[in-house]
């Protein structure tokens, strides 16, 4: 029997540019990628170098400028309904109605995503246990911390329980034991769910424990593609974070104390 | 050595209200100046000599004295509404922690702030106390009672600025460190304004200009504006223009009132140092956070009029979004008592037509006011929408319901309000006016809509809004020049032209405007 793995993303010479003043910016320049199915997927890049705007396009929230992707089989163009019914996203900056309460945020959003009526308080019930937010759920979100926010946008993001996953900066706003949790959700989803999750991250250890395959994204272009393995042994490093700043275009080490050495050389 | 920490506080607050403008912003005194010199110098000297004559008559009047009191009172009241009116409504923006984790004294950063803003109060000072000066000089004015004039209007307005920025720091202090203080400072800022309209109708229409003009008025009024500085430099500016040219002039009141003047500000500039500790503190005074209430009666009619199913529960979270935040409240509020306002003070009994039109040229205001909320917190959330299936034309639709279930009981109140003035209000026609008024109400809903959607305002601040009411208002006014032209105003063809171009409008501007949403990048 052959076992065929299917593309949960097919991106393919994906542009995004914005014409300036000054010129064009090519945000994302000529992007070509896949993710089969059940993979998990980790898109590492320093900052401005594309990657909210490649998660953008692939969840059809902005129209690309060049090339075709699909996900799931939906074009991001011509069936956008489809890309939009068949993935979660966590935005890194999402966008949040801070007068609602962790409960009704979710009803919002799950309203917004069709869940059958029935089956939502039960979901929104699980889910507020899940992140430890069932007893604040009548508080209102602009009394939350910034952690417990992003634990509400992440249970946002599956409450449609999406095949497809895209979480841009899980992390960056937990503390430890919320990181961990999260980290063991996603992992959770992948291997016991069968979802293909994308994730942006600058953790670089979350992403090296998690993904199957990494991508490094550099001024728009994907630099780099492959396992952890194939990344160390492309870019020669032994650990993960030095082939990231390899592939990157590493900096000269400069003398990071050089701004004392006027008053050093005064006092 | 160190300089002066509050003049770093004050170049930085020049630098914030100058960003807008930042090309000239080195030769933004030259540019405001000129103007003023050009009126002190030319237009108002030209215009005291063409009527030096009426001037003698007037400054000798007793009609001078409470004019000039109730300018500047007028004017006083302007001066210390304005910072609390700019703090309640950027509580949510300050940072205070800089200040309070770098090595300055409160009473260094209260100063600084108040010195920032100098320039531009500065230019207002100078032209009235100039205008004022300029209107008495072909009356024999002396340089030492322009002086006095120019120090009258300077040290009266300056501390009404300082009262103010120091008013404004502690309400800041007082509300800025919590979700729910910061939401009461934004609603507060909005409604602060109706009595200070108030007041101006009532001087235009009403009792209170009477009572001025009436000298020989005895009450709290009057007894309660001579209490105030601006009362102390009315005194000494009429003083001084009944007596051109002769410096010393004088009368004993007048010279109390200008040692008074001259004692107060310096006196208000101690007592703000000594006020500054308290109002720089980020002490947070309470850690409750707001619970969400169960749905009550309201909602859940609004759910069941939604249709109950996913549409209704998206309108009824818009609906406690928009419902929560006082400042939302409050602008109704704003606009319901201007209407109560203009209807008290400039109503006509024989007239009921007026009250229509007054609200046809309020609605653009109302309607902007409910519907502008759609894009302020910022491009993030329009994308919780893009993102869903189907999300825009959901947010589009579930943002008329909203609006119209809001607008609709304003506007039959406001109909009632604007008949006050009617001795016996036909119920007939009170009901054919409220629904018009209310068709009318949903129209301009959808025009602001689509106008909020194709010029988005993603800031919070009122002040942002106010260009696509302004279009919304202009708009009001083509449909009803529209009715003029054609001869047919205050007509039923008038009323229905006006009522069918503003559908065709809002239905046009709607389309546009949800052309741009899905642009929207």
């Amino acid at each position: 029997m052959v076992h065929v793995v299917r593309n949960a993303v097919e991106a393919r010479n994906l542009s995004k540019h914005y014409g300036t003043k000054k010129g064009l910016i090519k945000a994302v320049d000529r992007l070509s990628l896949t993710v089969g199915e059940g993979e998990t997927f980790g898109l590492l890049g320093p900052n401005g170098a594309g990657k909210t705007t490649t998660v953008r396009l692939l969840n059809c929230i902005i129209r690309p400028s060049g090339g075709t992707a699909s996900v799931n089989g939906h074009d991001i163009v011509s069936d956008q309904l489809g890309v939009k019914r068949t993935t979660g996203l966590l935005a890194e900056s999402p966008g949040l109605y801070e007068k609602l309460s962790a409960e009704e945020f979710l009803e919002f959003i799950g309203s917004l995503y069709d869940v059958p009526k029935d089956l939502l308080p039960t979901r929104i019930e699980s889910l507020l246990e899940l992140f430890g937010l069932h007893g604040r759920r009548n508080h209102l979100l602009e009394g939350y911390s910034r952690g417990m926010k992003q634990k509400v946008l992440i249970a946002a993001a599956l409450i449609h329980d999406p095949p497809l996953l895209f979480f841009d900066e899980p992390t960056s706003t937990l503390d430890p034991r919320a990181a961990l949790m999260v980290k063991d959700l996603m992992k959770d989803l992948s291997e016991g769910a069968g979802k293909t999750i994308v994730i942006c991250s600058h953790i670089l250890p979350i992403v090296e424990e998690l993904c199957d395959r990494i991508g490094i994204i550099n001024n728009g272009r994907l630099v780099a593609v492959g396992t952890v393995e194939e990344l160390l042994s492309k870019s020669g490093q032994p650990t993960l974070e030095k082939a990231y700043i390899e592939l990157t275009g590493g900096v000269e080490k400069q003398e990071l104390l050089s701004w004392r050495e006027l008053r050093s050389a005064g006092a | 050595m160190p300089g002066h920490k509050w003049l770093v506080v004050a170049k930085n607050v020049y630098r914030v209200r100058t960003s807008g403008f930042r090309s000239v912003r080195k030769i933004f005194p030259i540019l405001v100046a000129a103007p003023v010199i050009l009126a002190i110098f030319y237009i108002v000297p030209w215009f005291g000599e063409t009527f030096a004559d009426e001037l003698e008559v007037f400054f000798v009047s007793e009609v001078a004295v409470m004019f000039i009191q109730t300018l500047l009172f007028t004017f006083f009241v302007l001066f210390v509404t304005f910072p609390i009116n700019f703090a309640l409504n950027a509580a949510q923006e300050e940072h205070y922690d800089v200040f309070l984790a770098a090595p300055i004294e409160p009473k260094d950063v209260l100063l600084g702030r108040f010195v920032g803003d100098v320039p531009f109060y500065t230019v207002a000072i100078v032209a009235a106390a100039s205008i004022m000066a300029a209107l008495l000089v072909p009356l024999g004015l002396t340089i030492l009672q322009g002086a006095v004039i120019l120090a009258v209007f300077a040290l009266t307005f300056l501390s009404a600025m300082w009262i103010g920025v120091i008013l404004a720091a502690l309400i800041r202090a007082k509300i800025g460190t919590s979700a729910r203080g910061k939401d009461i400072g934004r609603a507060f800022s909005m409604t602060i304004a109706l009595p200070l309209v108030a007041l101006i109708y009532a001087l235009m229409r009403g009792g209170v200009y009477d009572a001025l003009v009436d000298t020989g008025s005895e009450g709290l009024l009057p007894l309660a504006l001579d209490l105030l500085p601006s009362s102390w430099g009315a005194d000494i500016v009429v003083d001084i223009a009944a007596n051109p040219g002769d410096s010393l002039a004088i009368s004993l009141r007048s010279a109390i009132s200008f040692a008074g003047l001259c004692a107060l500000f310096p006196g208000l500039l101690w007592f703000g140092s000594k006020a500054a500790g308290r109002a720089y503190n980020l002490d947070i005074r309470g850690l409750s956070s707001q619970l969400a209430k169960p749905e009550g009666l309201f909602y859940r009619s609004v759910r069941r009029l939604s249709g109950s199913g996913s549409f209704g529960s998206l309108v009824v979270a818009i609906f406690k979004d928009y419902g929560r935040r006082l400042e939302n409240t409050s602008k109704v509020i704003y606009v319901v008592g201007l209407v109560f306002l203009v209807t008290l003070f400039f109503g006509d009994a024989e007239d009921s037509e007026m009250g229509v039109v007054m609200l046809l040229f309020l609605l653009p205001f109302l309607s902007g006011f409910i519907i502008g909320e759609v894009t302020v917190r910022g491009k993030e959330n329009l994308f919780i929408y893009r993102k869903a299936p189907n999300g825009e034309p959901r947010l589009v639709k579930a943002r008329i319901v909203q609006g119209s279930i809001t607008i609709l009981p304003v506007a039959a109140l406001s109909t009632l309000i604007s008949h006050m003035n009617t001795p016996e209000p036909q119920a007939m026609e009170l009901l054919a006016v409220a629904a018009y008024i209310s068709a009318l109400s949903v129209a301009l809903v959808t025009m602001s809509l689509g106008l909020f959607l194709m010029m988005p305002v993603f800031s919070e601040r009122p002040a942002d809004m106010m260009l696509n009411v302004m279009v919304g208002f202009f708009f009001m006014f083509g449909y009803f020049f529209a009715a003029l032209l054609l001869g047919v105003f205050a007509e039923l063809e008038g009323w229905l032209l006006i009522l069918g171009l503003s559908w065709i409008g809002g239905l046009a501007v709607l389309q546009l405007g949800y052309r741009n949403l899905r642009r929207m990048e």
